[in-house]
């Protein structure tokens, strides 16, 4: 047992602060900025969250800006491409995402780009991008590396759709609504345990084959309706302050595009 | 009279159950063989990619290194076969032919410092790390689609149906070569 309170402290300091773990599929979206690593400052959060969400504003795009302490030996390649799957990094369907990872202590980063953004950011060009924010990050000035990083894929993503980054006001998006409960599937489920309920009584040994079947039919329906809202992993949760705008991922996809590099 | 009723009753729902299930094994069955199909053709874009990427990436390196003529040819040929290939297997194995002569250019590169450190051969470093990265994801993403629809193939009681359906295995899984994914690995001029 522990018995003494600075045990029992640190036993309940362990069960509330989660260690760092290289589970990266579990990672949440923390903004367009998610800080894993600790490695910036409120201010310049605040102001990479306000700057892609302007981005998005103004472009439709999507910038995600990671920081990680460790890539715990994987390839940044497979940890970005993870991440961007999981997230689902630009509007779905349109793919206009990127996202800019940095592994602080591997000294690792990357540059993965969402198919709708692959004409517009060449892997030449991200890498271009890796090798310009290489002086900032050897000075350990993440933010500005990110910043020159967000500034570069967003003024590339304007040029292509003409348009203005800086003239776009920020507005708060609202929440899009949760995924619609499958009320006919469930509906249909209701009606036949109501059916059973009602019917299951009389007719006795005769019922048998009959309720089985129904059984079955119902275990179908209940199983799809369980089935459907998997799909959806938006991020659409309910981020509160701090976002600058931000409403969620919108379930973009990417394909291996993009730069890696090192520093 | 009336247990044969219940009976010829029983039947036909049992009937009816069989075809119902044969209609959704078919429906899912034909869903997954789409998905391989879509998959396919994501890899196949990246290949072509790549195919399409040489020649510059040739004559870059031409332009410094003119006498290595063996690994330029030993490319040309690969990228040869690579465009002839037709099928999915015949492509599979075109590849692994084409990823070991990169991995020789790759090599040669190291003795041309000058042609190493230029913007335009890192930019299509950078495009040739990015194909291959493609590749591997699509690969990936490919494979387990056609894992998805051998699960499905193969999972009983779909197994009774699939075979009558014409639905069979898909062996063709995209295996990746050893290393493969190391090949081009992007060296930044001599500043690691």
């Amino acid at each position: 047992m522990l018995r003494s309170a600075p045990a029992r402290l640190t036993l309940l300091f362990a069960l509330v602060v989660p260690a760092w773990a290289a589970d990266f599929a579990a990672l949440k979206p923390q903004g367009y900025v998610s800080d894993y690593a600790r490695v910036l400052n409120p201010q310049a959060r605040a102001a990479l969250n306000e700057y892609c969400a302007r981005v998005e504003q103004a472009t439709g795009a999507q910038i995600a800006l990671v920081t990680l302490p460790s890539l715990e030996g994987q390839p940044v390649e497979e940890v970005a491409e993870l991440i961007y799957r999981r997230w689902g990094i630009g509007a779905k369907g349109k793919d206009e995402g990127a996202l800019v990872l940095l592994a602080i202590r591997d000294r690792r980063s990357r540059i993965e780009v969402g198919y709708g953004l692959e004409p517009v950011i060449p892997d030449g060009f991200a890498g271009g991008v890796l090798r310009s924010m290489r002086e900032a990050l050897r000075a350990g000035d993440y933010a500005a590396a990110l910043g020159e990083a967000a500034r570069t894929i967003g003024e590339a993503v304007a040029r292509e759709k003409n348009v203005d980054i800086g003239a776009a006001p920020i507005r708060r998006r609202a929440p899009a609504p949760q995924e619609e409960t499958p009320w006919q599937p469930l509906l249909v489920a209701l009606g036949v345990l109501a059916f059973l309920l009602l019917t299951g009584g009389r007719g006795g040994g005769r019922g048998g084959p009959m309720n089985l079947l129904l059984a079955m039919m119902l275990g179908n329906a209940i199983g799809r309706a369980g089935g459907r809202g998997g799909g959806g992993f938006g991020g659409y949760d309910s981020w509160g302050g701090g976002g600058g705008g931000f409403g969620g991922f919108g379930g973009g996809m990417s394909g291996g595009g993009g730069a890696s590099g090192s520093w | 009279m009336k247990t044969g009723l219940i009976v010829v009753g029983i039947l036909v729902l049992l009937v009816v159950m069989i075809g119902g299930k044969a209609a959704t094994v078919n429906n899912e069955l034909v869903a997954q063989r789409e998905a391989v199909s879509s998959a396919w053709a994501q890899v196949d874009n990246v290949l072509q990619r790549r195919a399409d990427l040489i020649p510059n990436l040739v004559e870059t390196v031409k332009g410094f290194a003119a006498q290595e003529k063996e690994v330029l040819g030993a490319i040309a040929n690969a990228r040869a076969a690579m465009i002839g290939a037709r099928t999915p297997q015949e492509k599979i194995q075109a590849n692994s032919q084409f990823e070991s002569a990169l991995g020789r250019l790759l090599v040669v590169v190291e003795n041309y410092p000058v042609l190493k450190s230029s913007e335009n051969f890192m930019r299509l470093q950078d495009e040739l790390a990015g194909t291959e990265n493609r590749i591997s994801v699509e690969r990936g993403r490919y494979n387990e689609a056609i894992r998805q629809y051998n699960t499905t193939v193969g999972r009983f009681p779909n197994s009774l149906f699939a075979g009558m359906l014409g639905f069979q295995r898909n062996e063709a899984y995209f295996s990746a070569e050893p290393g493969a994914r190391t090949v081009p690995a992007v060296k930044f001029g001599g500043n690691e």
